[in-house]
């Protein structure tokens, strides 16, 4: 466990080195950010964590190109559960439990893909939880069901900040789901939200027909490996890929600030990890 | 006419289709017209399909689908097909605005649905072959929303199609509401049996959902359309307490996606007729 603590610090969105410089024109006059405290010792070191590594502040830098009509609280905080629900008007809310639930399974994950996970299951937790706030307070049309539409925009959002940012988050968070998922059965259908499996596919679709190049090997791996995505969904993805896209553009697109957007995607989100 | 030549234009292989015309029926109201739509029925090479073509064709399924889409402002030709498929399947082809039937997928719904004067759990025979068959169509119905009218899909696509049906089934009188509605989850409760539950990884990879999810989605919709009137899906314990909590929001959730995105396209005029005419009759 010792191990996953020291690789969490220096990761949570960013490297070290633009964590501590966080252009101070990027902010988000419409998003608050709130770290509630813990009442579970427990999870008091990963307060600790998240607050020294200004997550939520990164966060915010990272909503600037958002023109958001009104407030929005995002808070990292104890919920008795993994995810609180986002209901309408907010807050969001990261739960503690999950940034808990991410460094558990991170511990189980093999070493050398042990950090992408704690930084991909963690983005896109928040990006996952973001996007039912946007959905909501932009009145954005959704077909399908929420918390898909929410993956799918999670994923087409990690694909437009470069092919690190790219391959250490979605692979990160597919390590996760197949690390955290099993199959369903029975009434578990009924749920509202998809099983990791799922879930799991969803990402790597987005991924494999958002970027094809840098996701080959899901679906033309080495030979000794395994294919990720199977050929029947695989030809499919650039068609899913594009609709995310056209969905992005004609609804969310006009609420963002262009010139602002440049200048978020030319900040070194994640270093890559090869590279340390 | 000028639908019929593009059909025939379109394809070769339809040179022996009957095209019709929308003839005049008693049942169609007449003002529900579009010249964009054309449909044919497609003569099986299978002699057991046979009877079903002249069944649907007597019932005038295409007439009436035709009829029922004519309030569609569409921004080119759409053509409805029933065709042998080789499946028992439907589907939307977006490179020719095809919505095409399979009789092998009235086949099935046939030999799944429950035996004449033999209702199971309640759900009769005849409610089972329209409801779910109608529910088929307007899922393909959806896609061909989705695509011909640019319509912004952040969700999975065929999660949305299903969402569709189920709004639009519960957008007429309470017995199609509920024919439809009831139908077409059985369909997906019936498959689920046929199929068995996903059980390895990789069987969860699919775009659709597992049938057994499509099954609650359907019944969630209707649910929260309308828990009155579907009160008996909780109490019968078909749709869990944990899932039928968050229906109404699912049901609004549709219902505003369908006004931003299908609703102006629709011209509404029309479309009081098309709710007013008892399509199920």
């Amino acid at each position: 466990m010792s191990a996953v603590m020291t690789a969490l610090i220096g990761l949570l969105l960013a490297s070290p080195a633009s964590a501590q410089q966080l252009p101070a024109e990027l902010q988000n006059p419409n998003v608050e950010i709130v770290y509630k405290e813990p009442r579970t010792a427990a999870f008091k070191p990963i307060a600790e964590r998240v607050k020294q590594r200004r997550v939520l502040e990164q966060l915010r830098v990272f909503m600037a190109p958002l023109r958001l009509p009104r407030k929005l609280t995002v808070n990292v905080d104890e919920c008795g559960a993994p995810m609180r629900e986002y209901q309408p008007q907010g807050p969001v809310v990261i739960c503690y439990e999950v940034i808990d639930k991410i460094e558990k399974i991170a511990a189980k994950a093999d070493a050398n893909v042990r950090e992408r996970v704690l930084v991909g299951a963690f983005i896109q937790a928040a990006f996952h939880e973001t996007a039912h706030a946007v959905f909501d307070i932009l009145q954005i049309p959704v077909w399908g069901r929420a918390n898909d539409a929410a993956d799918r925009l999670a994923a087409f959002i990690m694909l437009n900040f470069g092919e690190d940012v790219a391959m250490q988050t979605i692979l990160g968070t597919a390590d996760f789901f197949r690390l955290s998922g099993r199959t369903w059965t029975g009434s578990e259908f009924a749920e509202a939200n998809s099983p990791d499996a799922q879930r799991f596919f969803n990402y790597l679709c987005i991924a494999v027909g958002g970027a094809p190049k840098t996701f080959d090997f899901l679906v033309n791996p080495k030979e000794q490996d395994e294919q990720l995505l199977p050929d029947p969904r695989a030809e499919r993805c650039q068609k899913e890929f594009e609709q995310v896209r056209m969905a992005f553009n004609l609804r969310i697109m006009p609420h963002v600030d262009p010139d602002i957007l440049v200048k978020v995607r030319a900040i070194q989100w994640l270093l890559p990890i090869n590279g340390r | 006419m000028i639908p019929m030549i593009r059909i025939v234009a379109l394809s070769a292989a339809f040179a022996a289709v009957i095209l019709a015309a929308q003839p005049a029926s008693a049942q169609i109201p007449p003002e529900l017209k579009n010249d964009k739509i054309s449909f044919a029925y497609v003569p099986p090479d299978s002699p057991k399909l046979q009877p079903i073509m002249e069944r649907l064709k007597n019932r005038q399924l295409l007439e009436k689908l035709a009829a029922f889409l004519s309030p569609l402002q569409l921004p080119h030709a759409f053509y409805l097909v029933a065709r042998e498929c080789k499946e028992p399947n439907a589907f939307y082809n977006p490179s020719n605005w095809r919505i095409e039937i399979c009789y092998e997928m009235i086949e099935l719904i046939e030999k799944v649905a429950p035996r004449p004067n033999n209702p199971v759990d309640g759900f009769t025979r005849d409610e089972v072959v329209v409801g779910a068959f109608v529910g088929v169509l307007i899922h393909e119905v959806g896609h061909a929303a989705f695509d011909m009218f640019n319509v912004p899909v952040f969700g999975r696509e065929e999660d949305a199609a299903d969402e569709m049906a189920g709004f639009l089934a519960v957008q007429f009188n309470k017995q199609v509401a509920r024919t439809v509605t009831r139908g077409f989850a059985y369909l997906w409760q019936a498959a689920g049996r046929m199929g068995g539950e996903p059980k390895e990884w990789a069987e969860y990879s699919d775009e659709h959902g597992a049938n057994q999810q499509r099954y609650y989605n359907v019944l969630c919709m209707g649910y929260g359309a309308d828990p009155q009137h579907f009160k008996d899906f909780i109490d019968k314990g078909w749709l869990p307490k944990e899932r039928a909590a968050g229906c109404a929001a699912e049901y609004q959730q549709a219902r505003q996606a369908f006004a931003k995105t299908v609703l102006p396209f629709i011209n509404q005029g029309l479309i009081k007729k098309v709710q007013e005419t008892d399509w199920l009759k």
